[in-house]
């Protein structure tokens, strides 16, 4: 006896099941927000145990498209992420998996470094392209290398300004390349790493505001877009070599408010109050197989339907 | 468009393997952290594996051009080829020459023992730049030789056969280099005014693509600044009208500086050229710098008028272009090497004969291949890709040169009837004056003309499509 209807619900099972197998999602995820979390003092030791309990972000990445010369392997990584801030600092913890330690060494003539980058509009307001900006909308970038290096880099604005413009803020009369290191005025990232249970983990931090005008501001209340990069050293990962995610959006929290004397809370309090709590998101992989069960639940309805049906048929 | 390049030939009948050119170059670039391990100029012995060991093994390292569907392809595969480590090249080491005057007195000498430069701990040497030279473990060396893969190898590491001659390298500053190519950021350039390859270091963020792309390995990483560097033809020197440090220095005066002309719109078809080939089309792009043509050309495209007369006053034209002595090292690499040697003469195996005279089978002047020491197809794997003609002819016109000598120094013949010799291998009288006066006087090595740096070299036009098109 054909039913069609089972046989094509059947058929819906089966392929929400294989692209589930497959990694391809049904469900089109919203791209996730990292809400940094309010703290009473950012932990700036990646092996605080605050880091290893909060909530992290699941980002995907992928090799970043290259083709000849440079052609080498494709595939994807995630990287796990969380923010907090105290008001004053904001620190990003940075946790991915990588099989080798790739640190510099004396003689490592064939060592290529381990590293991590996160990219920000230089304008929050804007949306820059996500392979390190264009002039008319650039990107600032920090650069994390294998073992304690914090970079703060500048992209994509480098051919749009004149020599004047360009040495005011403290940059080469022309640009040597497009990706460009600021002043030492404008390095304001730091970074504490660690290596351990063959995962990098590593918390970048900077102080909050506006320092200089190729930084961009990070301030309470603020949704900035971001993006990430993980250079794998041990295959030879330098340059454009590297895995890439898509654009994320940053969420900082509004500061608390400023304690009014009258009302006599003690700080504890204030900071309970105040405390986010950081929501998991799910990732691609979560979401697929969210997919999967609600056509699974949607097969079972129509089977039941279905039977129901045909039951009262017989009779 | 014609262009203006400056190049070096080296005689390797006349290097005696002292090492002076690398020791001085060290002492004037890459005496530092970083470079420790670094021979801009290094002299390796063959045959041997060189430096980094077996950098000719293209399956190793990768490297070069290869054709495919007609079109250039860098030899550059990530997956596959590595850059060279440590273990490559060697461990840089020193003594503890400090320990011979702090040690207390005792019955044994005082010793300085080997220490690594990198760890400041003590090793055991291992292998160095020209690890093998006198062939010290030649039973190893020789058959890892990638040149002797058509050889026999067992045959030639026997003592009565046993051959060898020195090899010093530099930068080959190429026509078509594949270091430049393989840079993503650009760093690597060549001088439009002469050609000279350099990287530029405030671009350079170390990826290490020109060192797999360079097929003779010579650029080096500076692991302490992160960036590549690479013999720049001492061009502070060259834009003074000086020769480089290494050909200044070398007491073989085995070095010969100058310009050449070039013809800039057919280095691609030379480098595409079939292997065989490779020598004969890189000659041809070559142009003739007494050529009224060419000079007009030269001058409508920008070469200074004292390069253009270096060019005719050029030991390089004249023995690359001219009189074919000359040969590019791995032509089959593609880059158009524009560093040229004059291959090793060849002593001959010869033996008395009864009526006490030197009996060896000549062909001509050229005794017959078999009787040559070093075999005629080890040098074609090296200077020629495999086409032995090419290091025939330069052989045969050697030993012209010194039979036309011969005859008139020992023989008492007149130039006029021993210049019969130089006739039948395509040399002139005149030819034999210069060669004489170059090769075994070794004057005006250095015909170098001072940098016009007032006159704005035009950049070479970017073509569409420019890799490999």
């Amino acid at each position: 006896m054909a039913r069609p209807a089972t046989l094509a619900s059947a058929a819906l099972l089966l392929l929400s099941l294989a692209l589930a197998l497959a990694g391809i999602p049904l469900t089109t995820a919203q791209v996730a927000t990292i809400e940094a979390a309010l703290v009473d003092e950012v932990p700036l030791d990646p092996r605080d145990p605050y880091w290893a309990e909060t909530p992290k972000v699941d980002i995907a990445l992928a090799s970043q498209q290259v083709t000849y010369l440079v052609p080498y392997e494709v595939e994807s990584r995630t990287l796990r992420v969380a923010a907090a801030t105290d008001g004053s600092l904001i620190a990003f913890y940075l946790e991915w998996e990588d099989p080798s330690p790739d640190v510099p060494t004396a003689g490592g003539l064939d060592v290529f470094e381990d590293k991590v980058a996160i990219q920000f509009p230089v304008r929050a307001d804007s949306l820059p392209y996500i392979c390190m900006g264009t002039v008319e909308e650039p990107v600032s970038i920090v650069l994390w290398r294998a073992p304690d290096t914090a970079e703060t880099l500048v992209a994509g604005s480098g051919y749009g300004m004149r020599p004047e413009e360009r040495e005011a803020l403290g940059l080469q009369s022309v640009p040597t390349s497009p990706v460009e290191l600021l002043p030492p005025e404008a390095q304001i990232w730091r970074a504490n790493a660690v290596y351990e249970d063959g995962r990098w983990k590593v918390v970048l931090y900077r102080p909050l505001g506006s320092t200089h005008p190729l930084v961009t501001e990070l301030s309470p209340g603020m949704e900035v877009s971001v993006a990430f990069a993980v250079w794998e050293g041990s295959k030879g990962e330098a340059g454009s070599k590297k895995s890439t995610s898509a654009w994320y959006t940053l969420s900082i929290p509004e500061a608390p408010a400023p304690e009014v004397p009258a009302e006599a809370v003690t700080v504890t309090e204030t900071v309970e109050t105040f405390k986010t709590v950081t929501e998991t998101v799910l990732g691609d992989w979560g979401m697929a197989a969210l997919g999967a069960l609600l056509a699974a639940m949607l097969y079972t309805v129509i089977v039941a339907i279905l039977y129901f049906y045909q039951r009262q048929r017989r009779t | 468009m014609v262009r203006a390049q400056v190049s070096m030939v080296m005689v390797l009948d006349k290097c005696i393997g002292c090492h002076t050119c690398s020791i001085t170059c060290k002492n004037v670039w890459t005496n530092r952290e970083g470079l420790e391990y670094a021979w801009w100029n290094n002299v390796e012995t063959r045959p041997g594996v060189g430096y980094p060991k077996r950098w000719e093994d293209q399956e190793r390292y990768g490297g070069g051009w290869v054709v495919r569907d007609g079109k250039l392809r860098l030899r550059i595969e990530l997956k596959k080829y590595k850059v060279p480590s440590k273990d490559d090249y060697y461990e840089p080491f020193t003594y503890t020459y400090e320990e011979l005057f702090t040690e207390e007195l005792r019955s044994e000498q005082p010793s300085a023992d080997p220490i690594s430069m990198y760890s400041g701990e003590k090793i055991e040497i291992q292998w160095g730049p020209n690890f093998d030279d006198d062939l010290a473990g030649g039973d190893l060396t020789i058959p890892a030789d990638p040149n002797m893969a058509l050889l026999e190898k067992a045959m030639y590491t026997e003592f009565k056969n046993v051959f060898m001659f020195y090899l010093p390298r530099i930068c080959n500053h190429c026509l078509n280099p594949s270091c430049l190519a393989a840079c993503p950021r650009k760093s690597v350039y060549k001088r439009p005014e002469d050609g000279i390859v350099l990287i530029d270091q405030t671009r350079c963020r170390g990826y290490r693509l020109c060192v797999q792309a360079c097929p003779y390995k010579k650029v080096y990483y500076n692991w302490k600044t992160g960036k590549s560097e690479k013999c720049i033809f001492c061009f502070p020197r060259i834009e003074q009208g000086q020769p480089p440090v290494c050909a200044l220095t070398c007491v073989g005066k085995i070095r010969y500086v100058g310009v050449v002309l070039y013809d800039e719109e057919r280095v691609l078809e030379a480098a595409k050229a079939p292997e065989s080939e490779l020598v004969r089309v890189q000659r041809e792009i070559i142009l003739d710098p007494w050529d009224p043509e060419v000079q007009r050309q030269a001058r409508r495209d920008g070469v200074p008028e004292n390069f253009i007369e270096a060019a005719k006053r050029s030991p390089v034209y004249y023995m690359f272009k001219k009189w074919e002595i000359a040969l590019p090292l791995h032509p089959e690499f593609r880059t158009l090497p524009m560093v040229f040697y004059v291959p090793p003469l060849n002593p001959v195996l010869t033996v008395l004969d009864k009526s006490g005279k030197f009996s060896a089978d000549y062909d001509t002047v050229l005794p017959t291949i078999d009787k040559l020491r070093i075999p005629i197809k080890y040098l074609a794997s090296m200077f020629a890709a495999g086409n032995e003609e090419e290091v025939r002819k330069a052989l045969k016109r050697l030993l012209a040169i010194r039979e036309f000598f011969r005859l008139v120094e020992v023989e008492g013949l007149s130039k006029r009837e021993a210049a019969r010799v130089l006739e039948e291998n395509g040399l002139t009288l005149e030819d034999a004056d210069l060669m004489f006066r170059w090769l075994a006087l070794g004057r005006e090595r250095y015909v170098i003309p001072t940098a016009k740096k007032e006159l704005r070299i035009r950049l070479p036009s970017r073509r569409r499509g420019g890799m490999g098109g």
